[in-house]
């Protein structure tokens, strides 16, 4: 038996340890055994330097083991993994510690929500995020909570917003420094977007960015009247950092209503755009607006990718973004200034961009009462699931959808706490509709190659050293492609869709794959 | 509990019959709160925006009655993406419920024929039989016709008889795929990126994985179904359209 002098000593030396460091999230590429942030690194790669899995022993992935959730709702956790415990999010809002090696949970928090929830699309949830000895996670009800890492037991609770009026919280937080940074959800409800920055030992508001600016602000022009109050621009998918200039750079969602501009004429900044803020004050650096004036639904929240690379003949540090609108675009993330764009999808509402990467709009392509027909759809030419950048192979990964809709402009009657829709849309009956995985040249979007699906797909991707990249169906098969040719080498049919992100890290020596997947998290690793 | 909340709790539901009885005000007014509450999952018309189910269908599988449909739309569907309408009065669901409700009725139609003649065609000289079930009876190329009076007008199945080619029904698709030297034709039960399965002309089912098809046809307007133009007279047709009319799901 322990002695209570050693007893004492012990426990002060686990209190010496701090857990997960900044300094370790912030070179995680140094360590990719582990997957420390939402995409594995800041720059937004989900890429990996691991390479024990590789083409040549591919086809002798099998599980390892499979962790089933209950309830009914979609399951789009992307996991962190530190030092071989994993974090994941359960929906509607639980967080479970995983041991890797056994699949067994260390623990497990339930956060109890209210009856009268206002989620337009799913009680999901993302992934945490982990600082030090913390465990860090939004809820629906808008709530950020800390918990402890080793027992899941609750720090601290803060309050973003009255969950009544529509806010909630879907994605990962990010952390930046010594900050937990998080995102919200809400566009179809009238809600006005923001960025939040809490302290992460006290959980003490360090700053908030809105998405969308007040009066007095510059931009709030871009608003008819006060329509700026219900004018969306959520946050809802977790941003990157650019350390370098001291960047958070986020995506924004669409403006509200979606589908009837009549009530907010003009630009509706900073919707549907990137926006880059200080790290430490939260101050607008620099936006780039994708979809000035949304009127279908087109959300930029899709995961910032960092990357540098050869544009017009001078090497420069870039953003790359394939974005829902259906344009992939290569933007200067020092100054947020446009250099390049091109369809990565079939799209018939833009003739073009001006040099300012302004769209050009087809004339009557606006939804009306009769109804238009538009594509891509109201899901885009992707959504929120992550896209990837590989050093390796300097091309850019994305899951595409293709299809039209028909879409429609109804009333736009705005109620606190109800949906704030103002029309709708149809798909086209017999259309064309499929999904693919492809590959487009990082700094052209040029396309190098695709992996066509029967379906249009719902999860993201994860590439690798191994000259691998993965990624989910909505058939229900995870797929491992060959990243330079796309071909196939290794699938394995999970039964349902995948509506998440993998990631991949070390476990007992082995890497790992893990993908959430139906109401199943899948772990995958090669049997020797 | 008093005698007079009785009374009010029991009189609640007949308020809940009068659905189909929504003046066009109440009715166009359920339209101006669907569009901008509803379609957005649901498509402008209920037609299926892609998130929600479409809602223009004569039978819901949510809402068996009209009650059951005012129950959904107040408290929405637990553990589903269908928020409970809360800011909205009772008034007001009634309205979003009574256009709902209509856009999956069937528009009334005199029906020319005699149904029990037209059984007769059915199972004799239009031998349709062979391909269609009908309570259990028949054969599985075809869509099931028990309930289909509920949910094709008259003139629809007129039409559908005379010109199979016109119309499809949900996720039909006529296939014709060539593997090992052989081709195959049928209805397409499902599909995914690496295989399909389909049911030949004989009923048999055929699973193949994609890669060991050397070519795969979706016949898009193909119908296996032949036009019964000329091939029964007017009265005969009519007489098949009253049947049909008549098999609405129940025994």
């Amino acid at each position: 038996m322990m002695r209570l002098g050693a007893l004492i000593v012990a426990c002060a030396a686990a209190l010496g340890a701090q857990g997960l460091s900044w300094e370790r999230i912030l070179h995680s590429d140094d360590e990719p055994g582990n997957w420390l942030s939402y995409s594995g690194n800041l720059l937004g790669h989900r890429y990996s330097k691991l390479a024990l899995i590789h083409k040549g022993n591919v086809a002798r992935l099998q599980p390892a083991w499979i962790y089933q959730i209950g309830g009914a709702q979609k399951f789009e956790t992307s996991p962190i993994v530190v030092d071989g415990t994993m974090y994941i999010s359960e929906p509607p809002n639980m967080v479970l510690a995983m041991d890797t090696k056994t699949g067994r949970s260390l623990w497990t928090f339930t956060h109890p929500l209210p009856g009268d929830l206002r989620v337009c699309c799913g009680q999901v949830n993302r992934g945490v995020a982990v600082l030090g000895e913390r465990v860090y996670f939004g809820t629906l009800d808008a709530r950020l909570i800390a918990l402890d890492s080793k027992t899941g037991r609750k720090v601290w609770e803060a309050v973003l917003a009255d969950y009544r009026k529509g806010f909630s919280v879907t994605s990962a937080p990010l952390i930046v420094k010594d900050k937990v940074i998080t995102g919200m959800a809400g566009g179809e409800y009238g809600v006005r977007g923001f960025i939040d920055a809490y302290d992460a030992a006290t959980g003490k508001l360090a700053w908030r960015f809105y998405t969308v600016p007040g009066t007095g602000e510059p931009g709030v022009e871009t608003w008819g009247g006060d329509s700026w109050k219900r004018g969306g621009g959520t946050t809802w998918v977790t941003g990157v950092y650019d350390a370098e200039q001291n960047l958070i750079i986020w995506g924004t969602g669409n403006p509200g209503p979606d589908w009837n501009g009549d009530v907010r004429p003009g630009d509706n900044l900073y919707t549907d755009a990137a926006v880059a803020v200080d790290a430490d004050t939260g101050k607008l650096k620099w936006h780039f607006q994708f979809t000035p004036h949304d009127v279908h639904d087109w959300d930029a929240v899709q995961v910032p990718v960092l990357a540098e690379g050869v544009v017009r003949g001078e090497k420069r540090k870039l953003l790359l973004w394939a974005n829902r609108n259906a344009f992939y675009y290569v933007i200067d993330r020092t100054t947020g200034k446009f250099l390049h764009a091109r369809p990565y999808v079939k799209q018939t509402w833009a003739t073009g961009l001006d040099d300012d990467g302004r769209p050009i709009r087809m004339p009557g392509t606006e939804p009306s009462v009769e109804g238009v027909r538009v594509y891509p759809d109201v899901g885009g030419g992707t959504n929120w699931w992550s896209s990837s950048y590989s050093p390796q192979t300097g091309l850019f990964y994305m899951a595409a959808r293709e299809g039209g809709a028909t879409y429609f402009k109804g009333g736009a009657e705005f109620r606190e706490g109800e949906l704030y829709f103002g029309g709708g849309s149809r798909q086209i009956p017999r259309d064309e509709r499929y999904g693919a995985i492809r590959a487009l040249e990082a700094t052209t979007g040029r396309l190098v190659w695709e992996f066509k699906l029967a379906r249009t797909p719902g999860g993201g991707v994860l590439t690798t050293a191994g000259g691998l990249a993965f990624a989910g169906t909505s058939e229900g098969d995870f797929l491992a492609l060959d990243a330079a040719t796309g071909k196939n080498l290794w699938r394995f049919r999970t039964g349902a869709a995948v509506n998440s992100n993998p990631v991949t890290y070390i476990s007992g020596g082995k890497q790992q794959v893990a993908v959430a997947s139906g109401k199943a998290l899948f772990v995958f690793e090669v049997n020797e | 509990m008093r005698m007079t909340a009785v009374i009010v709790m029991l009189a609640a539901p007949a308020f809940a019959e009068e659905l189909g009885k929504a003046s066009s005000d109440e009715i166009s007014k359920g339209k101006r709160l669907f569009d901008g509450l509803c379609a957005g999952c649901h498509g402008t018309e209920g037609a299926g925006g892609g998130v929600g189910p479409p809602l223009a269908r004569p039978k819901l599988a949510r809402a068996r009655d009209d009650e059951a449909l005012m129950q959904v739309i107040r408290r929405g569907i637990p553990g589903s993406d269908m928020p409970m309408a809360r800011q909205w009065d009772p008034g007001e669901v009634f309205q979003i419920a009574a256009y709902v409700k209509k856009l999956g009725s069937i528009p009334e139609e005199k029906l020319l024929g005699s149904a029990a003649a037209g059984r007769d065609v059915y199972f004799g000289k239009g031998g349709c039989k062979a391909c269609h079930t009908i309570q259990g009876v028949g054969g599985r190329l075809g869509p099931e016709l028990g309930s289909i009076g509920a949910q094709r007008s008259a003139s629809h199945m007129r039409r559908s008889i005379v010109e199979p080619e016109a119309e499809f029904a949900d996720r039909f698709l006529w296939v014709r795929l060539e593997a090992g030297g052989r081709t195959y034709e049928g209805v397409r039960l499902n599909d995914d990126t690496f295989s399909i399965q389909i049911m030949d002309a004989g009923e048999r089912i055929h699973s193949f994985w994609k890669r060991e098809l050397t070519a795969v046809t979706e016949m898009k307007s193909k119908s296996p179904m032949p036009s019964y133009k000329g091939a029964l007279s007017a009265g005969e047709l009519e007489d098949l359209v009253a049947f049909l009319a008549s098999m609405r799901g129940e025994p």
